[in-house]
């Protein structure tokens, strides 16, 4: 294991795919608790 | 609720030698500090899963969501969209960037960065959140277990903490994550019984649409503004949750952290639709009683034993709850205050010592502090809101921007504006009288989480640019 302070780097990945991605996660998942919400009721 | 004592009494001793085994065994694993903290980080990914999945259940998960199902219906699940959507997330990139540090705690992470004031300040904010989870889910599972044996709250508390001190003081990371996936079981098992009992009881899924109040069916019922209050309080208490990380740290490799959080993550958001539909079966069987009291109700229109493995349910619930936090909080007074500050050479048997002591003061502070504050669900939240608009921004930062990772005072200042502020606010920010739709978590006018971040994201944005400027002249005239 390196330096604590550059070991981070070693996985890529910029902040803009970082939180884009968190927010196309929170739309399929909100997506799919309306579907549920509707199939059920 | 009473069903048959001694039923209830023959489940619950059961129950509770089951654990006390797994302790045992457990503790023949223990050789070091780390294998006591992060069960020398060598778990497979089954147990971090159910560690995970146990850990985001508790007594808050069946008392106080499915009272919030029975008040508002459907639409309180947004409560848990934001943390387990940050769950998901984190799996993909957030743990194993985390863990390529090699650091036990989140402190530690944030002192490499940000020196002692960093670990000091990310310190109180991770006590704040852990310290307020183990009161308010102590005091659940007390209640429970005190209503079901006609017991004091006191003793209730007593009995309840001694079984899962034993084990955690014993067995330590091994024990809490065997014991949390065997709960995990317990938990799924019990609660998924509820529903199809309660709804044949209704009379059919038909009958129970039919009778249940519309708005309790409308996904978007508490509005938007609390929506978008619940997200924010989810995603940010989740990416600073250390019990929640230290499960990823554990695991034996870095693909079964990402899996485990990936897993755990989208079984739980499944599981999470149960609270919510127990308090909505509740409110049709029995519309007159208190919310809070929903879950406790609709249990009581079973058997005897199957009522014995419900309650049991709740108990295993905030017990896997209670024993991970207890154990973080253990691991950072071992490792950010004994071995940082007062005893950096300690040895491996000082270590492990230390942290099985603090398990056991940490779980007596617990119950003082949950007899002073006697308000379950507030509490949980209080400190949580209080590590997430302080340190859960500067955590993501330090993650992903490396501008962020360059100085030193704006994201230290950044934790403390957003702490302070939110802090601030939830005492002396308007309120609206409890009582009302949601009113369970929706206390404040204006969340005082909806000040706090913006705060310590524009403190640490604004802070990093100027700081980094800063540094970058200076360089540019040394050189």
């Amino acid at each position: 294991m390196g330096d604590p302070k550059d070991v981070i780097d070693e996985i890529q990945v910029s902040g803009i795919v970082a939180f884009g991605s968190w927010f196309l996660l929170f739309g399929v998942y909100a997506g799919l608790y309306l579907l549920i919400c509707a199939l059920i009721f | 609720m009473s069903g048959s004592w001694s039923v209830n009494w023959f489940v619950l001793v059961i129950y509770f030698l089951g654990m006390f085994y797994i302790g045992y065994r457990s503790s023949k694993k223990v050789k070091s500090g780390s294998d006591y903290i992060l069960a020398g980080r060598q778990l497979p990914l089954y147990l971090v899963i159910g560690g995970i999945f146990a850990t985001w259940v508790n007594s808050g998960s069946l008392l106080g969501y499915g009272g919030t199902g029975y008040t508002v219906g459907i639409s309180g699940y947004f409560i848990n969209v934001g943390y387990l959507t940050m769950c998901i997330w984190m799996g993909f990139w957030f743990i194993k960037k985390l863990r390529r540090t090699g650091v036990t705690t989140i402190p530690e992470f944030f002192e490499i960065y940000y020196g002692a004031p960093g670990r000091i300040i990310s310190l109180v904010l991770v006590f704040c959140r852990d310290m307020a989870v183990t009161a308010a889910v102590s005091v659940g599972m007390a209640t429970v277990f005190m209503k079901l044996f006609s017991t004091s709250l006191d003793m209730a508390l007593f009995i309840t903490l001694c079984v899962v001190v034993v084990y955690t003081v014993i067995g330590g990371m091994w024990a809490v994550m065997i014991t949390d996936f065997v709960q995990a079981l317990i938990i799924l098992l019990g609660t998924l019984i509820i529903i199809p009992m309660g709804i044949a009881k209704i009379g059919g899924w038909s009958a129970f649409v039919a009778a249940v109040p519309p708005a309790m069916t409308n996904p978007f019922s508490v509005g938007w503004l609390q929506i978008t209050a619940w997200l924010f309080i989810g995603a940010f208490t989740t990416a600073g949750y250390q019990t929640m990380i230290q499960r990823g740290l554990s695991a034996d490799t870095d693909n079964n952290a990402s899996k485990a959080f990936i897993y755990g993550g989208v079984i739980s958001a499944v599981w999470y639709f149960i609270p919510y539909v127990i308090g909505m079966i509740t409110k049709v069987l029995y519309p007159n009683i208190a919310a809070s009291e929903a879950y406790l109700t609709i249990i009581s229109i079973f058997p005897p034993f199957i009522l014995s493995v419900m309650v049991v349910a709740i108990i295993a619930g905030s017990m896997s709850t209670v024993d991970s936090t207890i154990l973080t909080m253990s691991s950072n007074i071992t490792v950010d205050i004994y071995k940082r500050f007062i005893n950096p050479n300690a040895s491996e048997k000082q270590v492990v010592l230390i942290s099985r002591c603090s398990v056991l003061f940490l779980a007596v502070f617990a119950v003082l502090l949950a007899r002073a504050l006697p308000f379950i669900l507030e509490l949980f939240f209080l400190g949580g809101r209080i590590m997430a608009a302080g340190m859960a921004p500067v955590l993501l930062a330090a993650l992903f921007w490396k501008k962020a990772r360059q100085v030193k005072i704006a994201p230290c200042a950044a934790m403390v504006v957003g702490a302070t502020l939110t802090t601030y606010w939830q005492f002396f920010g308007a309120k609206v009288p409890a009582g009302g739709p949601g009113a369970v978590f929706l206390f404040w006018t204006f969340d005082p989480i909806l000040m706090g971040i913006p705060a310590c994201v524009i403190v640490l944005v604004a802070g990093v640019l100027i700081e980094k400027h800063i540094l970058d002249k200076k360089a540019a005239e040394a050189a």
